[in-house]
């Protein structure tokens, strides 16, 4: 009769209800617009215009007449529609034919179709090490230098000295 | 101790046999209890928290679709089991809950497999089933981060469905199915398409947002149908109230 509620739930048998949020797809319409932070858990799909930022962790699918105006983040990325801003994509980026992008893009790997037209830096991870195993032997030289200069430095001022005495 | 809430409808003739059948089974299951008759302006929630003061632990709604979004959408708040045993037609939630409809219901409710489920939660009141907004000029914000609006009129459909599954098929032969319980509540906007005078309505396109957290605005007060329930409002929040339903489910649900 005055048993307390909160008894009632503690059960081995109960189970929680729910799946962890994934395969959950994002579909952005050809007539709609967004506007601000637009992030998703799992893959988007744009078919409309979206300004402000997108993000996924998933996979960003940019359709043949969208148009993004944002930076844009996404594991993986098909762009055919029209894009103004980065793209920081970690693992492939495929641009198709009827892309139109105007920013920089950073990704691991890269295919472009032909006709499409990129104005833009495009960063690729492989090439990082590269860059820094041409650039180090720059510094050693660089670093010559300094020394000479101290050198220089030294011996004006032992022959100060010895134009004092 | 089991309280068995019946819809008004089963007072009809047709429905005698097959509630002294259920009613039977009950009493051979050793859990058959105290009977109340739901009448059209029934405060359900006050009725259970009287009953819950009683002793009562388990709360079985007998009928449909309908009845069961009745109950819960202001039940919910009471901390009970909640059993469901669907009679007659329109019983899509309990195919959901894995529930069979008639005297087999009562082997679900006997074995008492029991989940916590989400619920939707729209202007101080609970949702359970869907929540449907009629074509109208609206804005509509997620999670406070973004702010969708259509091109040129702005008159759309949302649909947010929870419990009960929502079907939209395209043209081109591709099936849309919401799953209830993932965790979030899903929006479907559909756009209206600019129709000539007297002719049917066309929409674009779907939009599909996941979402925990939706605000709907408009200049103008909209028509918004909850679990059956149909309110004109100008503003409305749309969000996800986590693990609030404890609800006796059968083996074969779908989530």
């Amino acid at each position: 009769m005055f048993q307390k509620n909160s008894d009632i739930y503690d059960t081995s048998e109960e189970q929680e209800g729910g799946v962890p949020d994934k395969g959950l797809e994002t579909i952005v319409g050809p007539s709609m617009q967004v506007e601000g932070n637009f992030s998703s858990e799992g893959n988007i799909i744009i078919k409309g215009s979206v300004s402000g930022t997108v993000k996924t962790k998933n996979r960003l699918t940019a359709e043949e007449g969208s148009q993004i105006v944002a930076n844009v983040s996404a594991q993986s990325a098909v762009i055919a529609g029209h894009v103004k801003g980065s793209l920081a994509i970690k693992d492939t980026l495929e641009i198709a034919g009827s892309a139109q992008i105007i920013g920089d893009i950073q990704c691991a790997t890269l295919s472009v179709a032909p006709g499409a037209l990129l104005s833009g830096k495009i960063q690729m991870k492989g090439l990082e090490s590269v860059v820094k195993i041409e650039e180090t032997p720059k510094r050693r030289s660089a670093g010559r230098v300094k020394k000479k200069k101290t050198d220089d430095m030294v011996s004006d001022v032992v022959s100060s000295k010895d134009g004092v005495e | 101790m089991y309280i068995y809430l019946y819809d008004d409808f089963i007072k009809k003739k047709k429905y005698d046999s097959l509630i002294k059948e259920i009613e039977t089974q009950l009493t051979d299951f050793g859990i058959a209890g105290k009977i109340l008759r739901l009448q059209p302006f029934t405060n359900t929630e006050k009725l259970i928290a009287e009953e819950i003061k009683k002793g009562a632990t388990t709360v079985v709604i007998v009928g449909n679709d309908k009845t069961f979004g009745r109950v819960m959408s202001y039940a919910a708040y009471c901390k009970v089991y909640f059993g469901f045993i669907p009679v007659g037609p329109e019983n899509t939630i309990a195919e959901v809950l894995g529930i069979p409809t008639g005297v087999d219901a009562c082997h679900v409710l006997s074995r008492r497999r029991r989940v916590r489920l989400d619920v939707g939660w729209v202007n101080n009141r609970f949702f359970i089933s869907y929540l449907h907004i009629l074509p109208h000029a609206i804005r509509v914000a997620y999670d406070e981060r973004f702010v969708v609006s259509t091109r040129g009129r702005n008159i759309m459909e949302l649909v947010v469905c929870n419990l009960q599954p929502f079907h939209w098929r395209e043209k081109g032969g591709k099936d849309y199915v919401v799953h209830p319980q993932d965790g979030k509540l899903e929006a479907f906007l559909r756009p209206v398409k600019k129709t000539l005078f007297l002719k049917k309505k066309q929409f674009e396109e779907p939009s599909i947002f996941p979402f925990e957290e939706m605000l709907v605005v408009s200049d103008t007060p909209f028509t918004v149908e909850a679990d059956g329930r149909q309110t004109k409002e100008k503003k409305i929040k749309i969000s996800l109230a986590k693990k609030r339903l404890n609800i006796i489910v059968g083996r074969g649900r779908k989530f």
